[in-house]
């Protein structure tokens, strides 16, 4: 652990500014033999005050949609006691400076829906350490005690005389303060920034188009470049015919870029290509049209035998995931055995903004990078790997992203333009098209779920065991599951053939553990003749034997009690904000999932469908969420909206087929996305039950929906829906 | 030499280039990067402008074919540098904006919609509002479209 004293630093800024900067940092955050004394403002201020009162707050974390920056710079402001109005939020670029303070593939990474969760204590202390070294300043100046020294609203205010100096005006006094080892941090009881809803920071240069997504970016000396990838993974170009594109205007060369290898994340390394380099983007893109390439013939695999592979595959566990309770104990001579199978496609992410990179590697020894990342600091590992340099020598310039929902933490798309750039000796841009991004992607894992239930004579699980196999180690995750069973067995199979790239899809493996698990308690609740709700929340008060363990969460068995509380809080909360039991229209289907993200945030939603003679609507949506303190309801709500339309596409639309190896999907045409008309109505009920901190909010909301939705058209239909998309004849 | 008005000020373009979508000649030759690349064949909406008051995607229609059109962009959507068009603030205050990335093209889209039909109903808004946001910011975007109506109304229409 870093000690507060020592990782806070004041410096005056030039013209009477103040800044608090992340310095002298304990020895395992120190990089490069850099030492306590490197000198101040290595990293960019976290806060920084002006003379004129403007209130600068830097964040780790990036800014995709979710409202991180916002959400994070309120943190700060409230401790700061800022004026939010006065309050800017600044993306911090990644260099060598920066690396020693960030944790290894932690803070300076965003995803996982972790940013307010992890800057929650940083972000509270830093504005806390600056309000205090103004306080202490304003009673130097005045020469009065302290304690009658009050910071609000961006002023402190000396409250017998009822004097008042501005943040500018005390700045450059603040900055010699000596740091506080521990500032005292504000009760929520007085809370007057967290809490409230205020708007996105950025939003006024949207609404203008004025906001540079890297897409937009343009730099001196740029070259502009696209890449032609090969259809299948594996493949290589044998020749090819660039005569034609190399006559265009604005062409400068063509070339082939070589793939690279495999590494952690990369399974099936970065596919290479041929590189068209030229004066703009648009001659690029028509140049791309007269490329004749000869790939390599590579025998592809086909997403739809998959599951036929995976249910042969069924009864051979790669790994023992969890077991509790005496093993499957249960299933002789059970009263009743309940089993079904649950398929989750491949999925593209659909960015609107499509990948884009500018990269400067002239010299081939340091490397600029310009580019949307959910993940700084891991790329910037993955460069330095791939190309044979050190960490030191990269700097990466951080954009506002146009989506990210897992897919920037992938950074083959800067490793393609750092490596057009080396070959090129230039600056390039490289951008993908919206072809490339559906068929290059890293996509949410292709899996299929096994369950069986045995059921006691009173309609309880007795024993549960969930045989699961997925194109990625993650698959077939193990469950957390707060519904009580007195056996246990979860086995999964990594299957290691899968045709095409793997990668975090927004809300991950919750996504595919939450649906098989919230429709199989549907059926067995059905099976029984239980309502749904009814069911759910008995078994939840159902005990889980003493062994029940979860390797990602330790605290597991000592969090159980409270977790089963919450579960069943936010399911009651639901059936009251539906009206669950009011009987409704005879083609309408109510259907209930619910789920906790991370054992931390937690959702139930209702979903009501409008079943017809030519399928179904998806009518309305009730959103119960427990996500402990609320850091801005209206952020946190726009969340969830986001959310339940992130879960409803693949439902309406299905996921990505490969075909031979390639995917067959490659524009809006064939991988639509929900749209106006498709989004239901939303109810959305936001509470904190038991005063918790903030949990992230970024994607739980996804994970009910699908099931729920499978649920509800059960409910009007008697059909069961177990896979996407879900349609009825 | 092929001439238009892009925000009331004259462009012009050679033959040779013509067949260049009038989205590519807008973010590379001119600078203006509010409208957005999201899909280049007409379904995402990202590169909605205004061609002659009508609501276009840029990626469909090549500068060959815009001699004496006048073009508006959502950097030329309120007028004067700074003003902001009702929408645009309706869009602010109810924070519509999640990655931001579509918004430009669903504000000019909402713009175009709002000179047709000044108040309209969702059902109008089902049907004119194509446009995708990955972000699924719909029912935000349709808070915000009713809410600029409304002030539209008390407000006056900007020319
Ligand atoms: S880029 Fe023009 S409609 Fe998508
Ligand atoms: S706000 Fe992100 S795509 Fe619409």
């Amino acid at each position: 652990m870093i000690s507060r004293r020592r990782f806070l630093r004041a410096a005056g800024l030039a013209g009477g500014g103040f800044a608090l900067s992340l310095a002298g940092a304990a020895p395992t955050a120190v990089s490069a033999g850099r030492g306590d004394d490197a000198g101040p403002g290595l990293l960019g201020p976290l806060i920084e005050v002006s003379e004129h009162g403007a209130v600068l707050i830097r964040v780790f974390k990036q800014e995709m949609g979710q409202g991180a920056q916002t959400g994070i710079a309120m943190i700060a402001a409230e401790e700061l006691e800022a004026d939010w109005n006065a309050v800017q939020v600044r993306r911090l670029d990644f260099s060598r400076e920066i690396e020693g303070y960030a944790e290894e593939w932690g803070r300076f990474g965003t995803g996982g829906s972790y940013s307010v969760e992890s800057e929650w204590t940083l972000m509270r202390t830093a504005g806390a350490s600056a309000r205090e070294m103004l306080r202490r300043a304003a009673a130097a100046r005045w020469r009065v005690d302290i304690r009658d020294c009050i910071a609000r609203n961006g002023f402190v205010i000396h409250r017998p005389s009822g004097r008042r100096l501005g943040y500018g005006e005390l700045a450059a006094a603040a900055a010699r303060q000596p740091v506080p080892a521990d500032p005292p941090l504000k009760h929520p009881d007085d809370y007057s920034i967290i809490g409230r809803s205020h708007p996105g920071l950025e939003n006024r240069a949207i609404v203008r188009g004025t906001l540079r997504y890297s897409i937009d970016e343009s730099l001196p000396d740029m070259l502009h470049a696209v890449l032609v990838r090969p259809p299948v993974r594996g493949s290589r170009p044998l020749s090819f015919d660039a005569r034609e594109c190399r006559k265009l205007a604005g062409i400068e060369s063509v070339f082939a870029v070589e793939p690279t290898a495999r590494d952690a994340m990369f399974d099936k390394g970065i596919p290479g290509g041929i590189a068209i380099v030229g004066h703009s983007t648009w001659a690029c893109l028509k140049a791309r049209r007269l490329l004749d390439v000869e790939w390599s013939p590579v025998e592809g695999g086909d997403s739809e035998s998959l599951y036929r592979i995976f249910d042969e595959l069924r009864e051979i566990p790669d790994v023992e995931r969890q077991t509790a309770g005496r093993q499957l104990a249960g299933f002789d001579g059970a009263e009743r055995v309940i089993e079904a199978a649950y398929q989750n496609p491949y999925m593209a992410h659909g960015l609107m903004e499509p990948l884009c990179a500018i990269a400067d590697f002239s010299d081939r020894k340091h490397l600029q990078i310009w580019a949307g990342t959910q993940s700084p600091q891991y790329s910037a590992h993955q460069l330095a790997a791939n190309f044979a340099i050190d960490k030191a020598a990269i700097t990466i310039h951080n954009y506002r992203m146009g989506g990210g929902y897992g897919r920037r933490y992938f950074c083959d798309f800067l490793i393609e333009a750092a490596a057009i750039s080396r070959a090129l000796g230039r600056k390039v841009k490289l951008t993908w098209t919206r072809e490339d991004e559906i068929r290059f992607g890293a996509y949410h894992p292709l899996r299929r779920d096994h369950y069986r239930a045995a059921l006691d004579a009173d309609g309880n699980i007795d024993s549960l065991a969930l045989s699961s196999i997925s194109t990625h180690e993650w698959g077939g995750g193990e469950m957390t599951y707060f519904y009580g069973f007195n056996h246990l067995h979860v086995n999964s199979h990594h299957y290691r053939d899968s045709p095409v790239q793997w990668g975090s899809w927004r809300s991950v493996v919750k996504h595919q553990d939450t649906f098989s698990r919230e429709i199989f308690i549907d059926e067995i609740a059905r099976a029984v003749g239980a309502d749904p709700i009814d069911y759910r929340i008995a078994q939840t008060r159902r005990p889980a034997p003493d062994d029940y363990r979860s390797s990602h969460n330790d605290s597991l068995e000592a969090q159980l009690p409270q977790l089963k509380r919450l579960q069943v809080r936010v399911l009651e909360a639901v059936a009251e904000l539906s009206q669950w039991r009011r009987p409704r229209p005879k083609n309408t289907g109510l259907g209930v999932a619910v789920s906790a993200y991370h054992d931390r945030s937690f959702c139930a939603q209702v979903v009501e469908v409008e079943c017809g003679e030519t399928g179904y609507r998806v009518v309305r949506v009730y959103v119960v969420a427990d996500c402990g303190l609320i850091v801005n309801p209206n952020l946190v709500r726009g969340q969830i909206e986001s959310s339940v339309l992130w879960g409803l596409t693949p439902v309406l639309y299905g996921g990505i087929d490969v075909v031979g190896g390639a995917v067959r999907q490659s524009n809006f045409h064939d991988m639509p996305l929900a749209t106006m008309v498709d989004c239901p109505e939303m109810r959305i009920e936001l509470h904190d039950f038991e005063g918790r901190p903030p949990a992230g909010v970024g994607e739980f909301a996804v994970v009910p929906v699908a099931p729920a939705i499978s649920n509800a058209i059960f409910s009007a239909t008697g059909r069961r829906l177990r896979g996407f998309p879900m349609q009825l004849p | 030499m092929i001439q238009f008005d892009v925000n009331r000020r004259r462009v012009s373009v050679t033959e040779a280039d013509g067949d260049m979508p009038l989205l590519w000649f807008l973010r590379e030759s001119l600078g203006l990067t509010g409208t957005k690349y999201g899909c280049g064949i007409g379904l995402c909406g990202a590169c909605t402008v205004h061609i002659d008051g009508r609501a276009v995607r840029a990626c469909q229609r090549p500068v060959g074919t815009l001699a004496g059109a006048s073009i508006t962009t959502i950097e030329g959507l309120a007028g004067g540098a700074g003003a902001l068009h009702p929408l645009q603030r309706a869009w602010m205050e109810v924070d519509v904006p999640q990655c931001g990335y579509c918004q430009s093209g669903q504000i000019m889209a909402a713009a175009a919609l709002l000179k047709s039909v000044p108040q309209p109903g969702n059902g109008d808004i089902n049907t004119h509002m194509t446009n995708l946001c990955r972000c699924g910011s719909y029912s935000r975007i349709r808070r915000a479209i009713h809410r600029a109506a409304g002030q539209l109304q008390s407000e006056g229409e900007p020319s």
